[in-house]
């Protein structure tokens, strides 16, 4: 739905500035009815790249094709047509605050030319299926931040669009609302199929709402896939942000296990077959689980006594279960992508 | 002070009022149709505005700042030819209406610009991102959300045409500027001097008072 290839951006440097390359040849295929979320810290080019999606901002060389349409090739009056098949949300919600919360709705309306005497009921269906339909004569100002972005959210399904750009749009959100929010962003994927192409600074935003990541840093993608395959890849810095264990600590002779849930068809229910069947005694040192699609995906970090997992076999059993399982050091270091897990 | 002086002289100023109001006015009408989307243009031709054109920006900007840095005495003599030209006469309420526009027209444009300037980027970049063009981010959204700021830049523009119209009263355009140059300052009536002022005071009391209601009525920030 989304494909960017070898997107580069670089603004030229000013008196008052030097020159920055943004973007340094970024390129990343969004599948139709995904979410895909891109993290990294701020300033690794992430706005650069979403607002390269829509043509905000026009990319120093490469392609942008949303939808079958190359929107690099086209001239401006089809670019803005375009435009109206690709929804936007924002950090900060951007609002009119002269428009009443329908007439914000109706603002979208408006410019996608829709006739004039569809807008009022148009509108209403809107803020209906956002859950704001007795706010509608409310100015902006009158609202919640997390109303707000409904108000937002409405406001970019105006015309139908099948792809959603989200720019940080939970940033400025509350966990409580920015969980409405993404909950919403979920209800929209799968009630209307539209693509979601999400930018967050946020590792919980990606865990909650999103079906493949990609990691931004100077300008270019380090690392992409879907979350099991990201999860799955034992040194990936990624997975260590998103399933953070924390630190490890363990004693002499104790033995750490990091037993990783990519989402196959394992359950936890291996924890307590573990205990049973090697009968062994250990503890849960750590977790970090989210449910996506139905299946537990994440990490378990379980510490038990070193001389009974070697003698037990339990190790193997593990992996045969179709589980990734990687047996820390009885002294460990800090290992190297816990570090970068920190930076994350 | 004598009072009867001073209702003698109350039809005389209750028709340099009006002089002065009409004035102002005219003047007023044509700044805002003039200065509005001068200012408009001014502030999106400007880098990165919505219509980006640097060198009419700059061309604007020259000419508004050569009408801002003319002193309105020197600018109301040198216009005398222009006045004559466009409304057939120098004096009078209708003379006084070419130097008063041409001095607010720049005064006001810039403080449209500013108000135009302040409005955020990001509800730029949110009608684009809804399709918008040039001319509809400019009309639906640079417009009604400045509206309640060029509110207060008419209102201070209105203030400074009424200390104006006083200036354009010492060249033939009458009004109250007129009036207390002529009985106030030549014939050293007090009464006259002193009514002026408290009316000009009253009406610019009264305006200021009415332009700040009205951008807080428009504003919902």
């Amino acid at each position: 739905m989304i494909s960017l290839a070898d997107l580069r951006k670089s603004y030229p440097a000013t008196a008052s500035s030097p020159g920055v390359e943004a973007l340094r040849g970024v390129s990343l295929e969004v599948a139709e009815g995904e979410i895909h979320g891109i993290v990294g810290e701020s300033g690794a080019g992430k706005s650069t790249l979403v607002r390269c999606v829509n043509l905000l901002e026009r990319p120093s060389s490469g392609r942008v094709v949303v939808d079958g349409v190359d929107l690099t090739a086209l001239p401006e009056s089809r670019l803005r047509q375009a435009r109206r098949n690709i929804g936007m949300i924002f950090q900060h919600f951007n609002l009119l605050s002269s428009r009443t919360v329908q007439g914000n709705v109706e603002l979208a309306l408006e410019l996608a030319g829709l006739p004039r005497r569809a807008h009022r009921g148009r509108s209403l269906e809107l803020l209906e299926y956002v859950g704001l339909a007795e706010r509608a004569r409310s100015f902006p100002s009158q609202l919640s931040g997390g109303q707000k972005q409904r108000v937002g959210i409405a406001r970019a399904l105006a015309a139908n669009p099948k792809v959603l750009l989200s720019d940080e749009a939970t940033s400025a959100l509350d966990p409580a609302t920015t969980a409405d929010i993404l909950g919403l962003i979920r209800q929209l994927n799968r009630q209307l199929g539209l693509t979601v192409l999400l930018i967050t600074h946020q590792m919980e935003v990606v865990r909650k709402v999103c079906d493949s990541v990609a990691l931004m840093r100077d300008g270019r993608i380090e690392e992409q896939g879907s979350l099991g395959e990201v999860l799955a890849r034992p040194d990936s810095a990624l997975s260590a942000g998103l399933f953070d264990l924390g630190p490890q600590v363990a004693g002499d002779d104790l033995a750490l296990l990091e037993i990783t849930f990519a989402g196959g068809d394992s359950s936890q229910h291996v924890i307590s077959q573990l205990a049973r069947q090697f009968n062994l005694d250990f503890s849960i040192d750590a977790a970090a689980i989210e449910v996506i699609g139905g299946v537990n995906v994440g990490r378990i970090r379980l510490e038990a006594r070193a001389d009974e997992v070697a003698r037990s076999g339990a190790l193997q059993w593990l992996r045969d279960q179709g589980l990734i399982v990687r047996l820390a050091s009885p002294k460990p270091d800090p290992t190297p992508e816990e570090e970068d897990g920190r930076g994350l | 002070m004598d009072f009867e002086t001073l209702r003698l002289a109350w039809p005389t100023l209750l028709e340099a009022t009006g002089d002065t109001l009409t004035m102002v006015g005219l003047a007023m009408l044509v700044t805002i149709v003039l200065g509005l989307p001068l200012g408009i243009v001014v502030a999106t031709t400007g880098k990165g505005g919505v219509l980006q054109c640097r060198p009419l920006n700059w061309l604007l900007g020259f000419i508004i700042n050569i009408g801002r840095s003319m002193p309105f005495i020197i600018l109301m003599v040198a216009l005398i030819p222009l006045t004559r030209f466009l409304v057939g006469g120098s004096l009078g309420v209708k003379g006084a209406v070419v130097p008063l526009s041409a001095a607010a027209i720049p005064f006001f444009a810039r403080l449209v610009e500013i108000a135009v300037r302040e409005v955020p980027n990001g509800l730029i970049e949110a009608a684009r991102s809804l399709g918008g063009g040039s001319w509809s981010v400019c009309a639906k959204v640079l417009l009604p959300e400045a509206l309640p700021a060029i509110v207060l830049g008419l209102t201070t523009t209105i203030v400074s045409l009424i200390s104006y119209s006083a200036m354009a009263g010492t060249i033939g355009a009458g009004g109250l500027g007129d009036v207390a140059l002529r009985y106030g300052y030549q014939q050293y009536k007090l009464e006259y001097m002193f009514s002026t002022l408290v009316i000009i005071v009253i009406i610019v009391q009264i305006i200021q008072m009415a332009g700040s209601w009205l951008a807080n009525r428009l504003s919902h920030r």
